[in-house]
């Protein structure tokens, strides 16, 4: 009876402590809502967006009549089974036409596709995906049920129709190579912005702001160094990510410098962020959870882990406003497609970012105390 | 030439004025304290000269510079100890105490090691130098505070109570420093402090703060005198009779005689105890008394202080 007593009160105290604690409330009742959210939102069947493919058709014909174009009933096929939207290109070379448009997703359909099905011919579709991307899932799934309905409706099932899976960018991809840009993009954002966060709001309740006021330091300076820290610890993360890629995975890394802006601007730009959310709020515990409140969104809603393309168009459009989503779509840019226009696109949008964060961090954040 | 002048000097903070138009003048090389209790206004008016907050009324001067046009000039030119040490926990005695060092300007290695050294010796921490400063104690933790805002041997020293919480070992340590350094480097020194002991020891003046305003200011002599009144002489006696006390008495200098029966003493009030004490010891001795001891009582700056601040209050 009197140990029940003493749990119930040591419970007591505990829960007030815990539910006072706003880091322990944060992971232990709002994670998991934002995760929920995130995750529901994202692989929800019901809203998931119909995923665009681009489709080179080579069989062009000319047929005799339209019931003999077969290469358009199969795409037609693929279309209706509303899972993929076929976009049909005419280019000389696909692959390049992929990569200019930041696509690793495509389907070419070869030469003669109807007359060697009327002939029972063998058939070899090209599917082209990033195997890290569950988008290429979704394509060569729906390739081969579409594949073989074709063959089970004339050949009773027999591999009339097969397909052969590409990879745009590598000669030897492999599922390291391509989740590279991702990971970096995921360094670039943690690191800066945990750090700042943390301790901006410390420095501040630990009265080191005061501090560093009474020095002739300035607090751009001090804002530039904290930069400076993060981008050669950002080029060291990459540097042995790159490393353990390598050596321990045997991974293929296109190092070039169209990455520098990337390394560069990136940890500045989350440097600011997290020094801008440290200012406006008002004790470490805050900090923190705003911290994670912008960061977890961020982690999981830009292109880290998951396409966006597999997301509902409204989460799409969220993913538009993240700053990370142009970094690692310009990571992925400059690695996967060399495509150097797009890239800059992506680091232009970052920069502006960047400069506005950065001039608001600055602005907001205070030596003096009034 | 003063280091520190202020005039009017007013910060208000919202409807509460924590410090209500003070004029104060500090000469070079001067160790000024300022006295009071919680809240009295000390630290308000150290910020305030140290640039870290801004008057709401009147203005300052901190080694000739204007404390709202020239706060960089001021900042180069003071050293100040605030009353939270905060130091870098992650780093060691010797690397807090170089980089501050770099930050105040102090460039040469050389010239900064030498510095850092004499300081970190000076207060027994030179073998603790490659420890991290979160294993020191709170004791430790002032000691270096204070080596960082000495280290860049700036002119003048706002401290904001320099020996709270410490030990008296420690306590001393700090006293003799601040003594080694306005005496040895002429540093001008503002020093805020409820250790009355501090600022009878060190303060060639004190002002007595108390909700904002000041009191009283002049030397720790002074304030005692003028808070006291007049001095009286303690003459203990084996025996006191009706012929000593006459003859006390009669003496012209004496404006009050009482005897104190537990210590077998006369209790004479006098205007100078100097020029009174030998005359009236004359006087007992040719009255046949017979003197065991003779005390010019004063009350102490710590009694005269709390007399002050009561009296103040009751207004």
């Amino acid at each position: 009876m009197g140990s029940g007593r003493r749990i119930l009160s040591d419970f007591k105290v505990f829960s007030r402590g815990y539910l006072r604690n706003k880091f322990g409330l944060f992971f232990g009742l709002i994670f998991p809502v934002i995760l929920i959210l995130i995750f529901g939102a994202i692989f929800s069947g019901n809203s998931s967006s119909t995923i665009d493919i681009y489709t080179q058709n080579q069989d062009t014909g000319p047929f005799e009549s339209p019931q003999l174009d077969i290469a358009s009933q199969f795409l037609q096929a693929l279309n209706s089974s509303s899972t993929i939207r076929v976009i049909t290109v005419e280019t000389s070379n696909f692959t390049n036409y992929l990569a200019e448009h930041s696509s690793s997703d495509g389907i070419i359909i070869p030469a003669n596709f109807s007359a060697n099905y009327l002939a029972a011919s063998p058939i070899n579709i090209t599917v082209y995906g990033n195997p890290t991307s569950s988008t290429n899932g979704i394509i060569v799934g729906t390739v081969s049920a579409v594949s073989n309905l074709f063959n089970l409706q004339r050949f009773n099932g027999e591999a009339v129709i097969g397909f052969t899976q590409s990879t745009i960018g590598f000669e030897n991809p492999q599922y390291v190579d391509l989740l590279i840009p991702g990971l970096i993009g995921f360094s670039i954002l943690v690191s800066p912005m945990f750090s700042l966060v943390n301790i901006s709001s410390e420095y501040k309740k630990n009265k080191l702001f005061k501090q560093l006021s009474l020095t002739p330091i300035t607090k751009m300076e001090w804002l530039a160094s904290k930069i400076l820290w993060y981008i050669v610890l950002t080029l060291a993360s990459f540097l042995l990510m790159v490393a353990v890629g390598v050596v321990v995975f045997g991974a293929h890394v296109n190092l070039t410098l169209g990455l520098l802006p990337f390394l560069i601007i990136g940890p500045t730009l989350f440097a600011s962020l997290g020094m801008l959310v440290g200012t406006v709020t008002k004790n470490p515990e805050t900090a923190g959870v705003i911290g994670n409140i912008v960061t977890f969104p961020m982690m999981f809603l830009a292109g880290t882990f998951f396409p966006i393309s597999i997301m509902p168009d409204y989460l799409q459009n969220i993913a538009h406003v993240l700053p990370l989503f142009y970094i690692v779509e310009g990571l992925n840019n400059v690695m996967v497609y060399g495509n150097i226009t797009g890239a800059l696109i992506d680091i232009a949008i970052v920069s502006v970012i960047t400069v506005i964060i950065f001039a608001a961090a600055v602005k907001l954040f205070k030596w003096r105390e009034d | 030439m003063y280091s520190v002048v202020t005039e009017g000097l007013t910060k208000k903070f919202n409807s509460f004025t924590a410090v209500n138009h003070l004029s104060l003048e500090i000469g070079e090389g001067e160790v000024f304290g300022l006295l009071g209790p919680n809240g009295a206004g000390k630290t308000t008016t150290l910020r305030m000269l140290a640039c870290l907050i801004a008057p709401t009324e009147g203005s300052a001067a901190v080694a000739g510079y204007d404390i709202q046009s020239d706060p960089l000039k001021v900042r180069q030119s003071v050293g100040i100890l605030t009353e939270n040490p905060s130091l870098y926990e992650r780093l060691t005695a010797l690397e807090n105490m170089d980089f501050f060092a770099q930050a105040y300007g102090l460039l040469d290695p050389q010239e900064r090691s030498r510095r850092i050294r004499a300081l970190l010796e000076f207060f027994n921490l030179w073998d603790r130098r490659n420890d991290k400063v979160a294993t020191f104690s709170k004791g430790m933790k002032q000691k270096l505070a204070i080596v960082r805002a000495t280290v860049h041997k700036p002119p003048i020293l706002f401290l904001d109570e320099p020996t709270a919480g410490l030990d008296p070992e420690s306590a001393k340590e700090i006293r003799d420093l601040m003594a080694a350094l306005s005496q040895q480097e002429k540093s001008t020194i503002l020093l805020c402090t409820h250790h009355l002991e501090d600022a009878e020891k060190l303060c060639r003046r004190v002002m007595i703060m108390n909700r904002g305003t000041c009191i009283i200011v002049g030397s720790p002599d002074e304030l005692r005198e003028k808070i006291s009144g007049q001095p009286v002489i303690q003459i203990g006696l084996k025996q006191v009779n009706a012929k000593v006390l006459a003859a006390v008495k009669a003496n012209p200098q004496a404006k009050e005689v009482t005897v104190n029966p537990q210590e077998v003493a006369l209790m004479v009030t006098v205007d100078d105890a100097r020029s009174a004490t030998p005359e009236l010891v004359e006087e007992v001795v040719q009255a046949k008394g017979q003197v065991l001891s003779v005390n010019v009582l004063r009350p102490s700056l710590e009694e005269a202080y709390l007399k002050l601040i009561k009296e103040e209050n009751k207004q």
